[in-house]
């Protein structure tokens, strides 16, 4: 059910049917640990005594619960058609808003995207990471994964610039790494039971070197070994280009990609990660 | 063609394609393939606020309705908005 967003969600129509409303979210593993603010709302809503894996509730401008729904899910009627999933998911949208008086939002021909991002000073303050997956039978991931992350005193540490080549242990570069994994796999305690490679880490000799910027390049691959019940391991190979300014070791930028096949089941899905430093 | 790529690149590491050693040049490029594209990214041109507070406050102020998708996994960590369900 909670794959909704890459998949139901996806569908244009039900995106213009969201047009009206102010969007927000609460994610957790249960409903205990709900901030008390958001369980008022769910307990208003009458949603107390079910389990949910997603659940929709509307408010008045004022605040007040209108209406609220779970919704369901049919695979045997989809029959893997990410049409009929969004039509599905499209009706149960009109059905929950049916005769709310909404306001009408023209959507500006270049929309604003509001992405997961760094709220932090500071350049680079951190990376978003960017998650693209291959089609899958279930039609999961047609909304891309994006995930922000600060970065921390060991990572500026471990991407300061090399004199010459040095190897670094792929667990360092950990709070990146952790985030390269496809939706709607993790079916135990969730995270990774290790990560481990040897990544190198190697000067540029650039044309430009002596007075501009300075260019590293990071390369390797990483074994990925999810904690869940299957014991999902896979293999991704990581291309990082880091750019320094000034006459300082700390890295100023940085673009850089990973790409795996992660296996699921009988399935075999491709997964790329685009990665950018952030806010430049 | 060459200039439509090098102003497309300057864009990414702030120097122009030709003053970038030619790894740099062919990370960036994998890294432009990498990206989603805006039409995969409709989810994120939603009216998005980053909590209920501001949510509740916009709402006032706009006299428009919220949307509170509340999503749960007990299996993992899960965030709705970044996509790791």
């Amino acid at each position: 059910m909670d794959h909704v967003r890459g998949s139901s969600l996806a569908w244009p129509e039900s995106l213009e049917t969201l047009r009206p409303f102010i969007l927000t979210w609460w994610s957790g593993r249960t409903i205990r640990e709900m901030p008390t603010d958001v369980h008022a709302l769910f307990d208003e809503a009458g949603l107390g005594n079910r389990h949910i894996n997603l659940a929709l509730v509307v408010l008045s401008p004022k605040g007040k619960v209108l209406r609220s729904t779970v919704p369901t899910i049919n695979p045997g009627y989809f029959r893997g058609n990410p049409d009929n999933q969004g039509r599905d998911f499209k009706d149960q949208l009109d059905e929950l808003f049916h005769g709310l008086p909404l306001p009408t939002i023209k959507l500006p021909s270049h929309p604003k995207l509001t992405l997961p991002d760094i709220c932090s000073g500071g350049q680079p303050a951190g990376v978003r990471i960017s998650l693209k997956f291959a089609t899958n039978r279930l039609n999961h991931f047609r909304t891309p994964v994006i995930e922000a992350v600060a970065f921390t005193d060991e990572l500026v540490k471990s991407l300061q610039f090399p004199s010459k080549v040095v190897y670094l242990d792929a667990a360092r570069l950990h709070p990146w790494l952790e985030q390269m994994y496809p939706p709607a796999i993790m079916d135990g305690k969730g995270g990774f039971h290790k990560i481990t490679g040897k990544l190198r880490l190697s000067p540029v000799d650039g044309k430009e070197s002596g007075n501009g910027p300075r260019f590293a390049i990071l390369t390797g691959d990483v074994q990925f070994y999810l904690d869940n019940q299957s014991r999902t391991n896979y293999q991704g190979s990581l291309q990082v280009a880091l750019e320094y300014r000034g006459i300082g070791p700390d890295l100023f930028a940085l673009r850089g990609v990973l790409d795996a096949v992660v296996p699921k089941g009988p399935e075999r899905i491709a997964m790329t990660a685009a990665i950018e430093s952030r806010p430049k | 063609m060459r200039s439509i790529l090098s102003l497309t690149l300057s864009f990414v590491m702030f120097l122009p394609a030709w003053a970038q050693p030619p790894e740099v040049v062919q990370i960036q490029k994998r890294y432009e393939a990498a990206k989603p594209d805006e039409k995969s990214l409709g989810f994120y041109s939603l009216d998005w606020a980053m909590n209920l507070k501001d949510a509740r406050a916009r709402a006032l102020k706009e006299n428009r309705p919220v949307l509170l998708i509340l999503n749960t996994n007990i299996t993992a960590g899960t965030n709705f908005f970044s996509g790791h369900t």
